[in-house]
């Protein structure tokens, strides 16, 4: 798995990850969200589009960046467009929770 | 008859083999191809929980090398293609309380994808004292 930051002029920022976001890649990626969010950057888009396997590991990483963006007055919000991520979000509800949408654009 | 079966330690790093293993295996006992992606997670939903369900680390300096292990063993009938992903961790009192008003339940969400992405799904207790979750998918006619 691999992650990569860009900052966005707006003061927000799109986290990229790469591959697969398991049980192992998990503690990575939330340590870099935490790193973020804790670095003054609460606006967070998290895309998983070039994500190809997700498990719910993954899932509470982003779960426990959504609670640190809102407490600090942002918020987190996925892209995923691949059926395979996005079921994941669907069999367990997250989809109801986390503001989830296809594409990066508007 | 055994298709394949697997002993790893139980440590994150291998969560890939198992569910990599296990989607192979699927493949070559004829289960849907539309469905290898969903006995892929579905292993490492089952092997992320053993991982979980593992005690404590055990302080290297008390000299002990042995890793616990994860059993992982597939096997098809030709009717169905079953996996039984074994561990021998007792049932300990789980810490997994949340850090606040989000649900950060990732066992019951693991447990949701068990159930879903299954066909069929049971929790068992082993002869070694850990749990064995069993999954399985029919397999389609030659």
């Amino acid at each position: 798995m691999d992650v990569s930051i860009e900052h966005q002029l707006d003061g927000s920022a799109v986290v990229g990850v790469t591959g697969e976001l398991d049980v192992f890649t998990a503690p990575k990626l939330e340590e870099q969200l935490s790193q973020l969010i804790a670095g003054g950057t609460s606006g967070v888009t998290l895309d998983l589009t070039s994500v190809d396997f997700l498990d719910s590991t993954g899932l509470g990483v982003m779960v426990k960046a959504l609670k640190w963006a809102k407490e600090a007055g942002g918020n987190l919000q996925v892209v995923a467009s691949e059926e395979k991520i996005v079921k994941v979000f669907r069999i367990t509800g997250l989809d109801e929770v986390m503001s989830l949408r296809p594409t990066l654009g508007e | 008859m055994p298709t394949a079966e697997l002993s790893i330690p139980a440590t994150p790093e291998q969560a890939r083999t198992a569910r990599l293993v296990a989607g192979a295996a699927a493949r070559n006992a004829g289960v849907d191809p539309e469905v290898i992606d969903d006995v892929r997670l579905a292993v490492a939903e089952a092997v992320a929980r053993a991982i979980q369900r593992r005690p404590t680390m055990i302080d290297p300096a008390d000299g002990v090398t042995d890793q616990p292990q994860i059993k992982v063993a597939m096997t098809s009938d030709g009717v169905n293609f079953e996996v039984a992903v074994a561990d021998s961790f007792p049932d300990a009192p789980t810490d997994q309380a949340g850090e606040g008003d989000l649900d950060l339940d990732d066992g019951e969400w693991s447990l949701s994808l068990l159930r879903a992405l299954a066909v069929e799904s049971r929790l068992e207790v082993n002869a070694e004292g850990g749990q064995t979750v069993v999954l399985s998918w029919p397999v389609l006619a030659a």
